[in-house]
């Protein structure tokens, strides 16, 4: 019980997403290792093994969040982009709605993919505030070019309206997601 | 899906699970038998290769196996999917292609081993 409990402190060293999915496999293992072998070799091959993978997994999961935020925020930058394309030059909305609705999509997918599906769950729920200033963003753009923009008496209104919901529709799921994550950090208690 | 070749570590984690689904420790402890003790993995590596395959899909989780084998205690399962099958043989294929080939480019070599 001593050696366990001195296990479960040295494994808050490794990351915290990391720790949160695997620490209680990897105190269970830990114990089956000092079962069957003692506590000499059941500690040095723990402590050999520290030593080496806790900068490991330090290096992947910055790494990982490196390249989750620059997907995530390229998409984001991308989509923004293409909205103010459609707001700008509205004569080619009809190619440029598909084309922003495709790099969004696409942004997403690659976003999701470049992470195990728990990951990419909770990743999601931890941009709540990206997607909130997303909505804001394109609220705010709408407005910017309804009050300084050039006179459009041929924009369609219906995609004025659509991109107007969209922008409320962001900032909603982002206040529900925000919310969301608030509760179930107070609900639930990971042994890590 | 992984591409080149994989590391030793995650080599030998899915060539552990050939024979179906195990825990993390009977993974351990299989990949140190089947490595003779060559390949010696702590708790923080194996969840870490194990991380690796289950993001790469060549591992999957298996659920709903609470108990077994008399196990007293939570246990997640893990088991090769299709493309960790195919991986795995394709790497043992060409790690023997590879003895082949310096066996007959170089046949005084390794003499004395067993």
């Amino acid at each position: 019980m001593v050696h366990e409990c001195c296990y479960r402190g040295l494994v808050l060293l490794y990351p915290r997403r990391f720790r949160r999915v695997y620490g209680s496999d990897m105190v269970q293992v830990f114990r089956d290792d000092l079962h069957e072998r003692g506590p000499v070799r059941g500690w040095s091959r723990a402590l050999s093994d520290l030593v080496l993978s806790v900068p490991v997994q330090h290096v992947e999961a910055a790494m990982s969040q490196r390249s989750t935020s620059r997907a995530a925020q390229g998409g984001l930058a991308a989509s923004g982009l293409a909205v103010l394309a459609v707001l700008a030059m509205g004569r080619y909305v009809v190619i440029a709605v598909p084309i922003t609705a495709i790099i969004a999509v696409t942004s997403l997918l690659y976003w999701r993919s470049r992470l195990p599906y728990r990951e990419a769950v909770s990743g999601a729920s931890a941009s709540w505030w990206a997607i909130l200033c997303a909505g804001a963003a394109l609220l705010a753009g709408i407005g910017l070019t309804a009050a300084f923009g050039p006179e459009m008496d041929w924009f369609p209104w219906n995609l004025a309206v659509f991109l107007y919901l969209s922008g409320w529709a962001l900032i909603i799921t982002g206040v529900v997601l925000g919310l969301w994550r608030l509760l179930r950090r107070f609900r639930h208690q990971p042994a890590f | 899906m992984a591409r080149g070749q994989l590391p030793v570590a995650s080599l030998h984690v899915l060539l552990a699970l050939l024979d179906g689904e195990k825990h993390g420790y009977a993974v351990m402890r299989d990949v140190e038998e089947l490595s003779e003790g060559a390949v010696r993995m702590g708790p923080g590596t194996l969840y870490g290769t194990i991380k690796r395959l289950l993001a790469d899909g060549l591992i999957e989780e298996v659920t709903e196996t609470t108990r077994r084998d008399g196990d007293d205690e939570r246990r997640r399962y893990y088991r090769l999917t299709a493309g960790g099958e195919r991986v795995a043989a394709t790497e043992v294929a060409r790690l023997r292609a590879l003895v082949t080939r310096v066996r007959r480019l170089r046949p005084d070599f390794g003499h004395g081993l067993a």
